[in-house]
Formats: structure tokens, sequence, C-alpha cells
């Protein structure tokens, strides 16, 4: 699967890249109905397109997730706007030590689509708008947990597992203030979502169900600074209001360096706490080095904790347990004209904590796993 | 809450209150130095975030947490 995308993650924004230049170099020349524009004059008009595309797959024995991304946008004076495609794959095994489960294999997707629109209100301050929506499951989790209970709920002595079709969508707006000439940036963003998901299931005679949707709103603040020559650094706070739970409150404090002609650090560390238990942080670090004008190659390495979503009280909670995983790579980029690569690749490992639960259904889905993660990522603006 | 409040304040306030001039941003302005959401240039995992719950800054239902649980 992975590799049936990759080729599609390459092949497609190709072709498409080809049939839009055809249009674009149209309009360069003739932007305006105007025969013999002048090339200076049209790339005065700040005209530009750009396309993306990114294949990212995590593989162990028994999961294969995958997500493919492909985003095309434009550019032309003081507005911007791009659409997006995202499509993720799920292939699970199911095992759970369950006495009434059987064991089988499960395959699903999920189609995102996003459009974004800027427009550049004054001469430091630009407006976004940001719209999605998705089909599918969010996580190869939700599917696990999913077909689990549609498989237990089928038992004749239950009540049964409602067919289920997850979704949802996202609005949003964002406001960027340059609030430093090329120093200082603020941004505020506000999000709604609404997710239609699989709830969580409790079997007797009639079939107890969690909450089937959740309505979000996230709030987001974030300053990006050139705190002298040599370093930027980005600083965010999250806070996210979901229904039916207490707010959760994220900080993230990005710094890149640049050691000089060739080399950078990037550092990152975040933290996110949510009533009544829910603590996360994790660091990490990246060092690039450019080999000439076009090559750098990147190490990078992650550290992940958090103390588990074991929250509720029922004897077979299937939320997860408390994880720490570890992350390191190695990337390569090329830096074309116009063009860009990007391959990473390395190992992920995720450990789980032990825990007591009366009946641990849920543990195979929470066993610790050592995975692969490979990213390929492609741009080419014209 | 009040002290991450607090430290995130501070940390706003202190993160740069002079510009620095744009002729001496050549090293800050390379491409792996800027913050950018472009695949090529982003260094965090899509798919990450579904293995850990706390680790996605970007909301929704799967960085508010889990999808299924209660």
């Amino acid at each position: 699967m992975f590799f049936r995308l990759g080729l599609i993650g390459v092949v497609v924004p190709l072709v498409t890249s080809l049939g839009f230049s055809a249009e674009m170099t149209e309009s360069t020349v003739d932007p305006q109905g105007v025969e013999g524009s002048d090339p200076e004059e049209s790339r005065s008009r700040n005209f530009e397109s750009l396309v993306q595309t990114r294949v990212e797959g995590l593989f162990t024995d028994d999961f294969q997730i995958s997500q493919w991304g492909f985003q095309y946008g434009h550019r032309y004076d003081r507005f911007r706007w791009d659409v997006g495609l995202t499509y993720d794959t799920y292939e699970i095994d199911l095992r759970s030590p369950d006495p009434f489960f059987e064991p089988q294999s499960s395959h699903a997707d999920r189609i995102l689509v996003q459009g974004n629109v800027t427009q550049q209100i004054q001469e430091r301050l630009s407006w976004q708008g940001i719209a999605g929506y998705y089909d599918g499951f969010q996580n190869f989790r939700s599917l696990w947990i999913h077909d689990y209970y549609q498989q237990i709920g089928s038992l004749p002595f239950f009540d049964g597992y409602p067919e289920i079709a997850p979704r949802g969508y996202q609005l949003g707006t964002q406001l960027r203030w340059e609030y430093l000439p090329a120093s200082g940036f603020l941004e505020a963003t506000f999000g709604y979502y609404k997710d239609w998901i699989a709830p969580s299931a409790e079997f007797e005679r009639v079939t107890l169900l969690g909450l089937r949707v959740i309505d979000s709103l996230t709030y987001r603040l974030a300053s990006e600074n050139v705190l002298n020559p040599r370093i930027r650094s980005l600083t965010e706070f999250l806070m996210t209001d979901t229904a039916g739970r207490e707010k959760r409150y994220g900080i993230q404090q990005s710094v890149n360096v640049a050691l000089g002609e060739s080399w950078v650090l990037r550092f990152q560390g975040a933290w996110v706490r949510e009533d009544p238990g829910f603590e996360a942080y994790s660091v990490g670090g990246t060092a690039e080095h450019e080999l000439g004008d076009a090559w750098l190659v990147s190490l990078f390495a992650r550290f992940y904790h958090d103390t588990g979503e074991i929250q509720n009280s029922l004897p077979s909670s299937n939320g997860p347990p408390g994880l720490d995983s570890y992350q390191i790579g190695l990337g390569v980029r090329w830096m074309g004209e116009r063009s860009n690569v990007k391959l990473t690749a390395g190992p992920y490992f995720t450990r789980y904590e032990e825990t007591e639960i009366e009946a641990p259904f849920f543990e195979d889905l929470y066993r610790s796993r050592n995975w692969l993660n490979v990213q390929i990522a492609y741009s080419m603006s014209f | 809450m009040r002290g991450v409040g607090f430290v995130g304040l501070m940390a706003l306030l202190g993160a740069g209150c002079q510009a620095v001039p744009v002729m001496q941003q050549r090293l800050v302005s390379k491409p792996n130095m800027v913050f950018s959401d472009s695949p090529v240039f982003s260094y965090q995992s899509q798919v990450l975030p579904q293995i850990e719950p706390g680790s996605a800054m970007s909301g929704g239902a799967q960085a508010a947490g889990c999808t299924a649980c209660q």
C-alpha cells in the first residue's frame, strides 16, 4: 500500500503541475488580456503557484498506517488560496484476551479535503479562513475499537452495536500581525470541530453507548520572533474545549539556531494538561548540515511521555495507559531553484505503562511495539 | 494553571521587543530556519499523533484526546 501511495504521490503532482504550468504560462504572458506584457511586470504582481505532496508511513508487524497528502495553492498579490486532499489508510490485525472475540484483520481509509484562503488586509496584517471535511476514522485506534465493539455486539446475547459513519468538519479563522518588521509575528487562531465518532460501549441486555458526536473549540495564540541574527523562536499556546471534558491547555516552544553557514539546530518542547489527570510532554531536536548548494542531511531524535487516558470507571476502559515513545531518524533533503524533495526514515518505539485493569480487553491495542516511520515529501513553485 | 499562564505571558513578552534589521537576517531566513507548514520543511510527523494523544497542537477531537473512549 505504501509503495502504491508513493507512486501516486510522485506521479500525480508531476502530471498535475505540468498541467498547471501550461495554464500558468498563458496567464503569465497575458494576465489581463494585454498582449506582450512585460515579464518583469508580471513578476511584480507576485503571481505564484505551489504544488506539494507528501507520503508518510508507520509500520509494525500487525499495524500498517499510511497517509498521502496533496496540496495545490496559488498566490496573486495580497490574496492566496490553497486546497488539499489527504488520504489515510489503516491495515490492522485485531487480537484480544476477550474469550468471545475472534482475531480478525481490518482495513479502512479516510479522505480529508481542506481549503484555506488568506487575504492581506493591511501591510502587516493578514486574515486566513480555513474549512475542511473528512469521511472515515480519524485514526487506526478508532477503527480497532469500532471493529471490536461490532464483533462483540453481534453476539446473540447482546443488543448489538450501531452502524457508524465516522466523519467530521472543521471551520477556522486566523489573524496574523507582523508587529515588528520581519522580526515579530503574532497569530491568533480560532477553530470549531464537529466529529461523528465510534462511541465507546458497554454490552448488557441494552447496549450503553458513550458520546457519538463531539464538538470542540480550539483557541491558539502564537508568537514567532527573530531574537537575533542567528535565532528564530516560536511560542504557541493552545486551549481546547471539548464537549463533556475538562479544558485542555498546551504550550509548545520551538527554537531554531543557525550555528554557522552550514549547520542548523532545531529544538522543540511541548507540555499539555487536561484535568482530572492527563498530562503529556515531549522534547526533541534536529541537527541539519548543508552539503554543498543543494543537499542537506539531518539527524533527529524525540521523546514523548503521557500519563494515559484511563479515566472512566468502567471495568473495560478503552482509553490508553501511560505511554513513553522514542523516535530517532535520518533525513536527506534536496533543494532546487523551484523544487524541493525530502526523505526521512527511522525507528519509533512505543512503551505502554503496565496497568491493572479488571478486564484488559484492549491490551493488545496498547501493547508496546517497535515501528518504522518513513516520510517522503516534494514541493514545486512556478 | 496560573503558573503556566504566567510563564506563557513572560515568554510572549520576552519573545522579542526589538526588531532585528532585515540585512542581519540572512541566516534566520534560510528555508530550514523558517517555521513552515510545507511538508518538505516541516519536521513534525502527521501520523504519530494517532498514537500520542498529547502531542498534537492543532485541535480537533483527535488532538483533544481519544476519539472513541468516554
